[in-house]
């Protein structure tokens, strides 16, 4: 209902997308993690200062924003409906998709005042 | 079959627990335990296994037809995994002598086992399963070469059972708006069809969020098919027809 961009084409694209995306930065993460001879403060502050890993972390969240977008969106048409709850089946829907909109804002308002 | 005219000695008794519900008389739904004799010397299947049952019970109801496979209408739930109790040996699914049946999950109960197939129709229907065509009529037949015909091979022999969408849990949560991999199955058989002249409203006609995307994959459909269809894979056929296409 809220997330249709379109058609479902578009949606199971944007969603797989998203999911190489998010992927990719984990493997991007994880490397610099395990072949860097040391983590401190220094060196991970040193990583997020270079642009490249600014704009790739900044991707990263929008790519896990949208996914948890549409996925929650699949979850929530699927299990919370009237068809399963009756009456409430609507308020839990949209009480569902207001808390998921919430902390993806919290969260993508977090990162941008981290990363920049 | 009577268990009446078979030797002692070739006797042997199962429990058959059995979904009961009469709308007309109970308030809702029970398991009823049955103990039936059944031959030894054979391997029966399900299907016989409840005639046997009926003769104890004769209130209860399912649907049967063919009796061998190719009617679709004893599709069942038999011990959790849908499938014709016709073509089931008994043998197979017998577990500590005992054997658990129950209607199609998803679909309204008519009585006992027997489900209201409308929504499944319902969707079927939806896609349009027969051939479409625009160009005139030839005057004999509309010919395919056998390799043409080879691509109908595994879609064509569905027998609208129904299991496949019945143990699916998209089709259990939106069988309103999810077509089911049986209907999605014919769908395919006719997409796939090279005499069809309709692909580009059929895949028009799939390309919303419910529909054909809100298969996720899980194979429960390839798995219970009685004819060892694959719909997952038709599915993905179209999936993949509707993400290469060109636009007109």
């Amino acid at each position: 209902m809220f997330s249709r961009l379109g058609h479902g084409s578009i949606e199971f694209l944007i969603v797989r997308l998203c999911a190489v995306l998010i992927l990719s930065y984990t493997l991007y993460l994880a490397s610099f993690v395990f072949l860097a001879e040391e983590v401190n403060f220094n060196r991970w502050s040193a990583f997020f200062e270079n642009p490249f890993n600014k704009a790739f972390t900044s991707l990263f969240f929008i790519a896990f924003s949208i996914h948890t977008w549409l996925g929650t969106w699949a979850v929530a048409s699927d299990y919370l409906t009237p068809r399963v709850f009756g009456s409430m089946g609507k308020f839990l829907y949209i009480g569902f998709r207001a808390v998921v909109a919430a902390i993806i804002a919290l969260v993508l308002t977090w990162a941008v005042i981290i990363i920049w | 079959m009577s268990a009446a005219a078979i030797p002692v000695e070739q006797i042997k008794t199962i429990t058959m627990s059995i979904y009961r519900y009469d709308p007309t008389v109970d308030e809702k739904p029970y398991m009823q335990d049955l103990v039936v004799e059944i031959p030894t010397d054979k391997d029966i299947m399900v299907l016989d296994a409840l005639h046997l049952a009926k003769q104890q019970e004769p209130s209860l109801s399912y649907r049967r037809s063919c009796r061998e496979g190719v009617c679709g209408s004893d599709g069942m739930n038999i011990n959790g995994k849908n499938g014709l109790a016709c073509v089931t040996p008994l043998s197979e699914v017998l577990k500590r002598n005992k054997i658990t049946l129950r209607p199609m999950p998803g679909l309204p109960v008519v009585r006992d086992l027997i489900v209201d197939m409308k929504q499944f129709f319902d969707q079927l229907e939806k896609v349009k399963p027969y051939l479409i065509t625009k160009s005139d009529s030839p005057d004999i037949e509309r010919k395919q070469t056998p390799e043409d015909r080879e691509e109908l091979d595994g879609l064509y022999e569905c027998i609208l059972c129904g299991c496949c969408s019945t143990s699916c849990p998209s089709f259990w949560w939106n069988p309103d708006k999810f077509l089911g991999p049986a209907a999605l199955l014919q769908s395919w058989r006719f997409i796939a069809d090279t005499r069809d002249e309709a692909t580009e409203e059929r895949l028009d006609d799939l390309e919303d969020a419910f529909s054909l995307y809100r298969c996720h994959g899980i194979m429960n459909c390839v798995s219970v098919c009685p004819k060892g269809l694959n719909p997952t894979e038709a599915i993905s056929n179209i999936r993949n027809k509707l993400l290469t296409r060109e636009k007109n």
